[in-house]
This record gives C-alpha cells, sequence and structure tokens, in this order.
C-alpha cells in the first residue's frame, strides 16, 4: 500500500526521533554481539516501530515508517563502519579482550564500499536500491519489501537476486 | 578474475547507464533460471551480438558462484563488526562503586567485567563482587528497572543461588550489581572429576534453585555452566539470576510468558523460542538447564556450537534435534570444548571402553530425560524444574521416569508442519499420517495406559496433528477420521472405568478438546455440532463424578466451565431447555467459587461467563438481570487486572448484550447506542492492541449493532454505513482466513445488512448483488455444517430479506418463493424442538407469504396463509404479556384477511355481495386494531426495513375507508 502525502510529511518531523531509537537499538546490538551474545536482527526494524508506535501513533504508515527507517539504518550502520576505519588508522589493529571471547563473527563485509556501491545501484536503478536497503538494512522479508514498495514478491526477489550479484561484484573489485 | 576481464568490465561499468543496465540485469536473471549447459549457449549466443555484454555476464555469474551463499544474506547490522563501537574501558581497580571500593578483576562476563570488592564503611569489610554492565544501555532505564525488582531479588533466599545484593550506576553512568562474591569453579569443570550420578545430584540442586526462583516469578533467561559456580565445598551456586530481565527493557513484569527483542542470550544456551524473539516462560530455563545437563553428562553440546558463527548456531537450535546423549559418547571422542564426563585421556582402546560403559549408562531414561528438556516447544519440555529434577531423582531411584520418547504421531505431525507447503494438496500424506497414527494407537493400547498417554492423545494427536492439518485442501475426511480415533480410543480407556482422579482430569479435558475440534462455536472447527454436544457430554459425565468425589475448587471450576459449553451446544442445537438447564448449574458451582475465591480472576471470569451466556438463553425477561451480574464481575476483575485484554474483551461483549436489551425490550435506542458505542470504542481499543480475528471481528459486531439502531430510527443513510463498516472489515478478514466458518457467517450477515440497506435507501443494484453474495456464502456454511440449525435459522432470515427486497421492487411472485423457503427452514427447526422462537418466527413469515401473494393476485392461497399465521401465533397471545412477534403477524395477518375482502367487495358481483364482503373486511380490520391496542406504542412503528403489511394508521384508515364504502355504497367511492 502507497502512503499519502500528509503521511510523509508527520513522518518527516519524527525523523531524529526514529534515528535516535534506530541508533539506540543498533548500538545495544552491537554491543551485546560484541560480548558474546546475539539479538535477533531480523526483527529490528520491526521492533523500533512498535515501540516508537506506543508513544507516536503518527507513525501510522507503516510501509513508509519502513522505508525511512531502512534508510536511517544505513546512515548508522555506515556511519559505525567509517568511525572504525577511522579507528583502525588512528590506532592501528588492536586486539582488545573481548573479541577473543566473542564468537567469531561471519565474514567480515566492507559496508563502506557497499553503501558506495549501492549509491551507484541506485543511480542505474532507483527501486533496485530501495530494495537492497529495505531487505538488507531494513532486514525486511521479500514479502514486507514488495508490501513497502507496492511491487509483486516475483519482482523483488529477482530485483535483490541481481542486485546481489552485482553487488559482490562490485565489493571484489573495491578490495582489489 | 584476469585482468584483461577486469580492464574491460571496468570499461563496461565506466559507460554503465540505467538502460544499460536493465538489459543486463534482464539477462542476467534468465541466465540464472538455466542449466549449466544452456546457460553456456545462452552466452554464446549474446556474445555474438554484443561481446561487452556477455563478458559482462560472465563477470557477474562468476561473482555469483563465487560467494553468495551468505553474501548479505542475513541484515546488514549482523555483518558490521562489533568491534567497532569497542570502549576503552577506564581501570576500574581501586576505584570506589558507591559504598564499595574495587579490589581486581576477577571476570569478563557476557554483558561486562566483573570485579571483586568489599564494602568500604563496614567494619567486617564483607567482600562481594561487582559486575558492571556495558550492554549499552541506557543506564538510568537499568537502574529504574533494578529499583523495581529490587525489592524480590532481595527477598530470594536459597542456597544454591547467589545474592544480589544491590545494584546503581557509577560516575560514568554504567549500571552495575553488586553480588554475594562466589569463589568456585563453573559446573562442567566441576563435574568432570565427578561419576554421573554425583553429577545428577549436583545438578539437582542446580534445578532446586531455579524452581525457587519461578516460584518467585523470576525467570533467569541466561543459564549456562559459567553462570553455575560449584564452590570448594562443593555447593552448586546460581549467578546472575534477575539481571537479564532487569536488563530487557520489554520484560513484563509477571511470569507470563513475555514477547521480546532485546533480550540478551548467549546461543549456545538460548531456548529456540528466545532465539526467535517468542514470548519467553520458565520452560526457557528448563531447556537451557537442559543444555548445562546435556553438556555434564557428555562432554559435548547438544548442537557442537564451538568455533560455529552465532547464527549457524541459532539455526541448528531452532531447526535440528540434538542426537540422544547416549549416542554421542559412544563414538570416537570428539574434541569437546569442556571436559566433561567422557573419559579422561589414556589410551584410545581404554577411552573406547570407557565411551561404551557411559552410553550404556544414559541409554533410555537419561536419553529421554535430557531429550524431554531440549525440546523446541517450550509446552512439550518438562512444566518445571521441579518436575526435571524429580525425573532425575526417581531415575536414580530406579523408578520410571515420566519423559517418553517422542511418538511417531509427535514426528508425522512434525512432518507435516515442516513439508506443509509442498504437500498442501496431497492426501496421500493425510492417509499415511493416519497410517502412522493407527500403530501409535495399537502400540498404546498395549502400553500402559497411564495419564500420560491420554494427556498425549490430547495434546500430540489432536492440537498438533490435527491443527497441522486443518488448513489443508481436502483434509476435513482425515481430520473427521482423526477424531473418530481419539474417541474410540478415549472411549476404551473410560469404560474401563478409570477411577483415579489425574486420569479422569485428562480424560475429561481430552473430550473437551476433542468436543473443540469436532464443533467449537468460535473457532475454525469441523462444523459437527452434534458430535461436539456428545463429546461435551461425556467430558461432563467424567467432570460431575470428579467433583462429586473431589473437594479440590478447580475440579469445580472446570464443572461449572463444562456445563456451560454443554449449554452452549444444547443451544446451537435448538435445545433451549436442555441449555437453561445446565447454564442453571453452572451458575451456583460458579457463584459458590466466587464467594470462596473473590479475587480469582480464573473464577469470576467463569462467573461472569455464565452470567453472559444464561442472560442470551433466558430471553427478556431474565436477561437484563443476568447481563447486568456478569458487568458486575467485569468491572470487578478490571479493578484486579486493568489491562487484561480478555476482561475488556468480555466487558465489550456484556455491552453489547446489554444493549441489545435495551433495544428490543425497552425500545430504548439512544440508551442502546450509548452501550453500543462504548463497545466499539474498547473494541476497537483492544483491537488496535492486538489484531486477533476475534478482535477485529468484535469491532465489525459494534459497527454491526449501531448499525442496526439508525435502522431502527429509519435514517438508513446511517444505516448503510456502519453496515458497510461491518462488512468491509469482514472482507478483510476473510481473506486472511477463508475456512473460517464464523467468518463466513458474518460476512454473509453483513452482506444481507448492507443488502437490506441498501434496498431501503433505494439502490436496487446494489441490493439485490449484496442479497446474492450473502445467500452464496451462508448456503456453503449451512451446507458444511448441517446439525448447526442456528446457521440454518440465519439462512432463513436471509431468503427472508431476498423476499422483503424483492418485495419492495414489486415482485410479488419471487418474493413468494423466498418466503416460503425461509418458511420450510423454520417449519425443520420448530418439528421436535422445544425452542419456541422458531413458530414465532414461522408465523411472521407466514403473514409476510400471504402479503406476496395477495400482492400477486392470489387471494386463495394469501387467505390461507393469513389464517396459518394467526393459527401459529395464537399460543403466544393468551398471556398476560403477549409476544411481540406473534402481535405483529396477528395483527398483519388480520389486516390481510381484511384487504382480501376489500378486493372482493370490489369486484363485479351485485352490490348485495360486494356489501358483505366490506361487513368482513370491516370485521378483519377491527380485529386487527384491537391486537394493535395491545401493541405498546412505542412499538406500533416498525422500521421500514421491515416488510410491512400494515402499520395502525393504514390499518384505521381503511377501516374508515369501509365505513364510508357501507354508508354511501361501494359507487360512491368510485370517486
Amino acid at each position: 500500500m502507497r502512503w499519502r502525502a500528509g503521511d510523509s510529511e508527520a513522518l518527516r518531523s519524527l525523523i531524529p526521533l526514529v534515528y535516535e531509537e534506530l541508533r539506540r537499538v543498533a548500538h545495544y546490538h552491537l554491543q551485546a554481539q560484541r560480548d558474546g551474545h546475539t539479538l535477533q536482527s531480523t526483527a529490528l526494524v520491526n521492533e523500533v516501530y512498535l515501540r516508537l508506535m506506543k508513544q507516536e501513533p503518527r507513525l501510522e504508515n507503516r510501509a513508509h515508517f519502513f522505508a525511512v527507517a531502512s534508510r536511517l539504518m544505513r546512515q548508522i550502520l555506515v556511519d559505525y563502519a567509517r568511525n572504525r576505519h577511522a579507528a583502525k588508522r588512528d590506532a592501528g589493529w588492536k586486539l582488545t579482550l573481548d573479541e577473543a571471547v566473542a564468537l567469531p563473527s561471519r565474514r567480515d563485509l566492507d559496508l563502506v564500499t557497499l553503501d558506495d556501491a549501492l549509491t551507484e545501484l541506485s543511480r542505474l536503478d532507483p527501486q533496485q536500491g530501495r530494495i537492497v536497503e529495505l531487505r538488507y538494512f531494513g532486514g525486511l522479508s521479500i514479502e514486507e519489501t514488495a508490501q513497502v514498495l507496492d511491487i509483486s514478491p516475483a519482482t523483488v526477489k529477482r530485483d535483490w537476486a541481481t542486485a546481489r550479484i552485482w553487488l559482490h561484484r562490485e565489493l571484489d573489485r573495491g578490495v582489489r | 578474475m584476469t585482468e584483461e576481464r577486469l580492464g574491460i568490465s571496468e570499461a563496461g561499468r565506466s559507460r554503465m547507464t540505467p538502460e544499460r543496465w536493465r538489459l543486463i540485469k534482464e539477462k542476467l536473471d534468465v541466465a540464472l533460471g538455466l542449466e549449466a549447459s544452456q546457460r553456456v549457449a545462452y552466452l554464446a549466443e549474446i556474445g555474438r551480438v554484443d561481446q561487452d555484454l556477455r563478458l559482462e555476464l560472465d563477470s557477474l555469474l562468476a561473482s555469483h558462484e563465487q560467494a553468495l551463499t551468505d553474501f548479505m544474506e542475513a541484515p546488514a547490522i549482523g555483518d558490521v563488526s562489533a568491534t567497532s563501537i569497542a570502549q576503552e574501558p577506564r581501570s576500574m581497580i581501586g576505584r570506589r562503586v558507591g559504598t564499595y571500593q574495587i579490589v581486581e578483576q576477577i571476570g569478563i562476563g557476557g554483558m561486562g567485567e566483573v570485579y571483586r570488592a568489599f564494602r568500604a564503611d563496614d567494619q567486617y569489610s564483607k567482600e562481594v563482587a561487582i559486575k558492571l554492565v556495558r550492554a549499552g544501555q541506557d543506564s538510568a532505564f537499568v537502574v529504574s528497572r533494578f529499583k523495581h525488582e529490587r525489592q524480590i531479588l532481595a527477598n530470594f533466599d536459597h542456597p544454591n543461588i547467589a545474592r544480589l545484593l544491590d545494584g546503581g550506576s557509577t560516575e560514568e553512568g554504567i549500571p552495575y550489581f553488586v553480588m554475594e562474591l562466589i569463589d568456585g569453579q563453573p559446573i562442567d569443570e566441576y563435574c568432570s572429576k565427578l561419576t554421573v550420578s554425583a553429577s545428577l545430584k549436583l545438578f539437582i540442586q542446580v534445578c532446586s534453585a531455579v524452581q525457587y526462583a519461578h516460584q518467585h516469578l523470576i525467570i533467569h533467561r541466561d543459564i549456562k555452566p559459567g553462570n553455575i559456580l560449584v564452590t570448594s565445598d562443593g555447593t552448586p551456586k546460581l549467578l546472575d539470576f534477575g539481571i537479564a530481565k532487569i536488563l530487557d527493557p520489554s520484560a513484563a513484569e509477571s511470569l507470563g510468558p513475555t514477547m521480546t527483542l532485546f533480550q540478551v542470550l548467549t546461543p549456545g544456551y538460548a531456548s529456540p523460542e528466545q532465539i526467535k524473539g517468542e514470548p519467553i516462560t520458565t520452560a526457557a530455563d528448563v531447556y537451557s538447564l537442559g543444555v548445562v545437563l546435556y553438556e555434564l553428562l557428555t562432554g559435548q553440546h547438544p548442537h557442537r556450537v564451538a568455533g560455529d558463527t552465532a547464527d549457524k548456531i541459532a539455526r541448528r537450535v531452532c531447526d535440528t534435534e540434538p542426537k540422544k546423549p547416549s549416542s554421542v559418547v559412544r563414538g570416537p571422542k570428539l574434541p569437546s570444548r569442556s571436559s566433561g564426563l567422557a573419559p579422561a585421556d589414556g589410551n584410545s582402546a581404554q577411552a573406547a571402553r570407557d565411551g561404551k560403559k557411559l552410553s550404556k549408562r544414559l541409554i533410555g531414561d537419561l536419553d529421554n530425560i535430557v531429550l524431554m528438556a531440549l525440546r523446541k516447544e517450550p509446552q512439550r519440555r518438562y512444566a518445571s524444574a521441579e518436575q526435571f529434577a524429580e525425573d532425575l531423582r526417581r531415575h536414580l531411584e530406579n523408578l520410571p521416569v515420566s519423559a517418553r520418547k517422542d511418538t511417531v504421531a509427535y514426528r508425522t505431525s512434525k512432518f507435516v508442519r515442516r513439508h506443509k507447503s509442498g504437500i498442501a494438496a496431497s492426501a496421500i500424506v493425510v492417509v499415511a499420517l493416519l497410517a502412522g497414527m493407527g500403530i501409535t494407537l495399537m502400540e498404546k493400547r498395549r502400553a500402559d495406559r497411564r495419564f500420560n498417554d491420554v494427556r498425549s492423545l490430547a495434546n500430540s494427536l489432536l492440537f498438533e496433528i490435527h491443527d497441522s492439518i486443518r488448513d489443508l485442501p481436502g483434509s476435513t475426511p482425515a481430520r473427521k477420521l482423526l477424531v473418530d480415533r481419539a474417541l474410540q480410543y478415549l472411549d476404551s480407556l473410560s469404560g474401563e472405568g478409570g477411577n483415579e482422579p489425574s486420569l479422569m482430569r485428562e480424560l475429561a479435558t481430552a473430550y473437551e478438546r476433542v468436543g473443540e475440534v469436532q464443533g467449537h462455536y468460535l473457532q475454525n472447527s469441523l462444523g459437527d455440532t452434534a458430535g461436539s454436544l456428545r463429546s461435551y457430554q461425556r467430558a461432563l459425565e467424567i467432570r460431575q463424578r470428579l467433583a462429586a468425589r473431589s473437594s479440590d475448587w478447580a475440579d469445580r471450576l472446570a464443572l461449572a466451565k463444562c456445563h456451560r459449553m454443554v449449554a452452549n451446544q444444547l443451544w446451537a442445537t435448538g435445545d433451549l431447555r436442555g441449555a437453561i438447564d445446565n447454564i442453571g448449574k453452572a451458575i451456583p458451582i460458579s457463584e459458590a467459587l466466587g464467594n470462596d475465591r473473590p479475587r480469582d480472576l480464573d473464577v469470576l471470569y467463569e462467573l461472569a461467563f455464565d452470567y453472559s451466556m444464561a442472560g442470551q438463553i433466558q430471553g427478556a425477561s431474565v436477561a437484563e438481570e443476568s447481563y447486568r451480574k456478569a458487568m458486575a464481575i467485569d468491572a470487578a476483575m478490571l479493578k484486579i487486572d486493568p489491562n487484561s485484554e480478555k476482561i475488556q474483551g468480555a466487558y465489550e461483549h456484556d455491552l453489547i448484550d446489554l444493549g441489545n436489551m435495551l433495544k428490543d425490550r425497552d425500545r430504548n435506542f439512544g440508551g442502546a447506542l450509548d452501550k453500543y458505542q462504548q463497545a466499539l470504542e474498547i473494541a476497537h481499543a483492544i483491537r488496535r492492541h492486538a489484531a486477533t480475528t476475534r478482535n477485529v471481528r468484535d469491532v465489525a459486531v459494534a459497527y454491526n449493532r449501531i448499525a442496526d439502531i439508525y435502522d431502527s430510527l429509519d435514517d438508513s443513510p446511517h444505516a448503510l454505513e456502519n453496515n458497510v463498516k461491518a462488512l468491509e472489515i469482514y472482507q478483510q478478514l476473510i481473506t486472511s482466513d477463508p475456512h473460517n466458518a464464523l467468518l463466513q457467517q458474518g460476512l454473509a450477515i453483513a452482506y444481507a445488512n448492507v443488502g437490506t440497506q441498501a434496498g431501503v435507501a433505494g439502490k436496487k443494484v446494489q441490493s439485490f448483488e449484496s442479497l446474492d453474495k450473502s445467500f452464496a456464502i451462508m448456503k456453503d456454511v449451512v451446507a458444511a455444517s448441517p446439525q448447526n440449525l442456528q446457521q440454518e435459522g440465519k439462512l432463513a432470515a436471509i431468503y427472508e430479506s431476498r423476499g422483503d427486497n424483492l418485495l419492495r421492487w414489486h415482485e410479488f411472485q419471487s418474493a413468494e418463493q423466498e418466503y416460503e423457503r425461509a418458511f420450510a427452514i423454520y417449519e425443520k427447526m420448530g418439528a421436535g424442538a422445544s425452542n419456541t422462537g422458531v413458530h414465532l418466527w414461522a408465523a411472521d413469515c407466514k403473514s409476510k407469504i400471504g402479503n406476496a401473494t395477495l400482492k400477486a393476485g392470489d387471494a386463495i392461497t394469501a387467505a390461507a396463509a393469513f389464517q396459518q399465521s394467526l393459527n401459529l401465533a395464537k399460543p403466544f397471545l393468551s398471556s398476560e404479556k403477549p409476544d411481540l412477534t406473534a402481535l405483529y403477524a396477528t395483527a398483519d395477518s388480520y389486516a390481510g384477511l381484511g384487504d382480501i375482502e376489500v378486493r372482493q367487495a370490489t369486484g363485479r358481483s351485485p352490490a348485495s355481495i360486494n356489501r358483505e364482503h366490506w361487513k368482513k373486511a370491516q370485521s378483519w380490520y377491527s380485529k386487527s386494531l384491537e391486537v394493535w391496542e395491545k401493541v405498546p406504542s412505542a412499538r406500533r412503528k416498525r422500521p421500514k426495513s421491515s416488510a410491512i403489511v400494515a402499520d395502525p394508521e393504514i390499518v384505521a384508515k381503511r377501516l374508515q375507508h369501509g365505513e364510508a364504502a357501507l354508508a354511501f355504497g361501494h359507487e360512491a367511492l368510485q370517486h
């Protein structure tokens, strides 16, 4: 379902609040991960939505919220990654005690490069870019993504598959 | 990747345009769908036309094959390295935190560091452990939460629980907890030196500590060997009780299930429900205890976690069944994270012998006990830590244990659940499933028949298998067979005259469950109302015997509940007297319980439910008192638990019932509208909170009632508007649950109401279309449940509505046919049933038939119909307060008979004969008006939507008209 102009206005004014909440959640999540715990990551944006809904009924339009929240989540996470890059340069690579006890994390994906590649993909195909944002940063399922964008799940699936391939190749290049 | 290809792709990239990408994307998509050999041909084909495109595709496909298995598979947050937010902790050594002085760091735990400290202002300087929480939490939140929990935790006094002494936040705002300092060894290390029996004894102590906490409404949520330390004197101590909950922003205050995302969990020890973010109960701790015991016994983790990533562990915990403990110690010993009980290092032959010996020790009971604690479904684990411990105790004493292997039935149901989408239409699977179950039942019959069998029957067979196949298309015969088998089994069990109370309770529960599957009025059932009634009656018989012997209040409560269910099913089958009888038995039981337990919500809820149902069954004269009593209890319950959705819902339902009463009995439309609107508000609120089918449906019901008031007020635009709202809700509901009979019925009624109001508002097409849809839906509902006369009555009402609408557009003959169909149903319902209301509907319907046939020009049939209507209504007129419907039908029939005479009087007969007809007409009209005199003045006007034969004013006018005709001669009236 699509949103009306009024909804989008209402949400815009709430962006600082949403951003704050997402940042808090992301931080908590990452901190917990650092400490060897895992948290449910797919429902993250959903949870933020439910939480904010309680205090802010203006967030009525769920689809629009997810679009905005996924974009914000991208900013937040890419910022984290940038900071880390910076930290690496400043302090050299320092192994903390915690990392030793933490469960080995997945292949460390270069979010900064991915962010650039995604920007390029969005230039080539704005819808595909949005799909990646919703799926990967927002943690939405194929069906949820289809709902937010008001397109068929089959389209999302196709676009998601080709986007992943393209981004993977771009990242490969970035590393080299 | 060759230099050359890279170069070309780079070139391709630089001139990439959206158009170009669209083309690449399209071809890539096609290529991905092809077999390897076809793909080669396809790419070659492309290469002949556009070499750049081909190279680009090659590069992308190579990338695809390389590493796409988990690239971007999980959300981004999982890919951000956690170390990116690592903070440099300021050294805490020597610092003062609250009244404590930190001495040294003694550990780094899941959530932060742990320090040894002592109380700085104390003379005897007691040592404590201080845990700093760096889980990125808002410290104000944690501190306020701690204050809230403090009382409970301060009262925690158990020899195996490390006490939580204090909490607060440091000057930097890092929350901390002060705990009893335990000098000990993690339980897995400690047990590696012990025998199996000694380990079990130690573990039983741990269970008792967990049980103690559960009784104090605290779930640990993070039980793992690192949190269970064994002191030098061999006492196990659980650490961190209450901390996980304090740190969990969304944890509820009570022990009830809590739905949360941000809970702290350790992947290897968290239960599947914790990992999935589902509600958490004490069963989560039982699971974690199970993992710990598995490790103590085998030295291995049930899901082999060492070195795996968190998400892989999570997936395995949720999806795969752990191996039997006995089977993992048998094989060659795997390197294990903890040393466990596996044989100590030595030569490999000795190790193998020890492994065999240990395996033998574990096989059977211990396998079953551990795996029972580790079941994926919380409700299938041990109901408590105490029961877990009890089984271990029984094992140590060589007594039979309650843990069993998973049954065939259970495993097949799992199979169905896993492959649900794939096998949706496959009847073969259902048949195979039943064959499997047949075997299970046979085995069970031979086995000892303890109540566990009944329980697993009710739970596994009915809940799991039935529910898993319920929504498969075409599964109805299989479900029926399933129920039949279950009944056979239950009958054979109860036939043996089990007099053991716990068995009887389980049996009654199982019968009730069967009754529910067969035909619960609120759920997607098999629609076998009669069969359902029989099952409930069997349950009732057992409950009665139980209650006669037991003084347990729970047995009496169950008896009242069972009486109410029987009353409901009797009511549905049209046995009003039986229904009144049963609800009349339920009420005194619940009332007595309510006196004994005035704050027990379960008891109060049942009492309110009984009153409310009595109100519905008893009819107008006594209903109001019942509703008011029910609402008074609801209000009392809301005082005890103001946030209970269940109680709010009950209150909402009672508001609706009371509104109905005000409307129907008192014609107090304003009052009724007020009650309905209150109900609508509550329904909306509940729906916002939880949009379950039932809650959403309640909103539609409220709209429907409001529309009904506007109908009574002849405000058809508002009536139509509210009916459309109700219809929209049902349309939306039915898409998500198309086979739900209750929703179908609601949808049919909503369409009928829209059709009627559209008709009154003059919207012909909409009215007929809606009524046709209504009819088509209701017909299917009735066909699916031929025993349910209430539903058939609704079908009759839809026939009547169609008749009314046809009448509005002067299609008299078609209208008559519809009415006749309705009448046939009423006749069927009236035969043999003690539901007297049906005869009234029949009388009313007959007068409508008379009206339609008369207008169609068939005076003879019309006269007969009016006479029948009079006869049907007659028995209801004699009492002091004659029934309103009977009065209407009678007044209408008299007026109709008068109309017939007038018609004949205006024929081409001699004047004298015409005069006789006029006289007769006058007599009928007078009789009609006499009847109208008995109708309370507020009830003399009927809404436009009802197919009115004639209101009293019209009858009075016709009477005057007749007088004039008699005075001046018929001819005088021609002018």
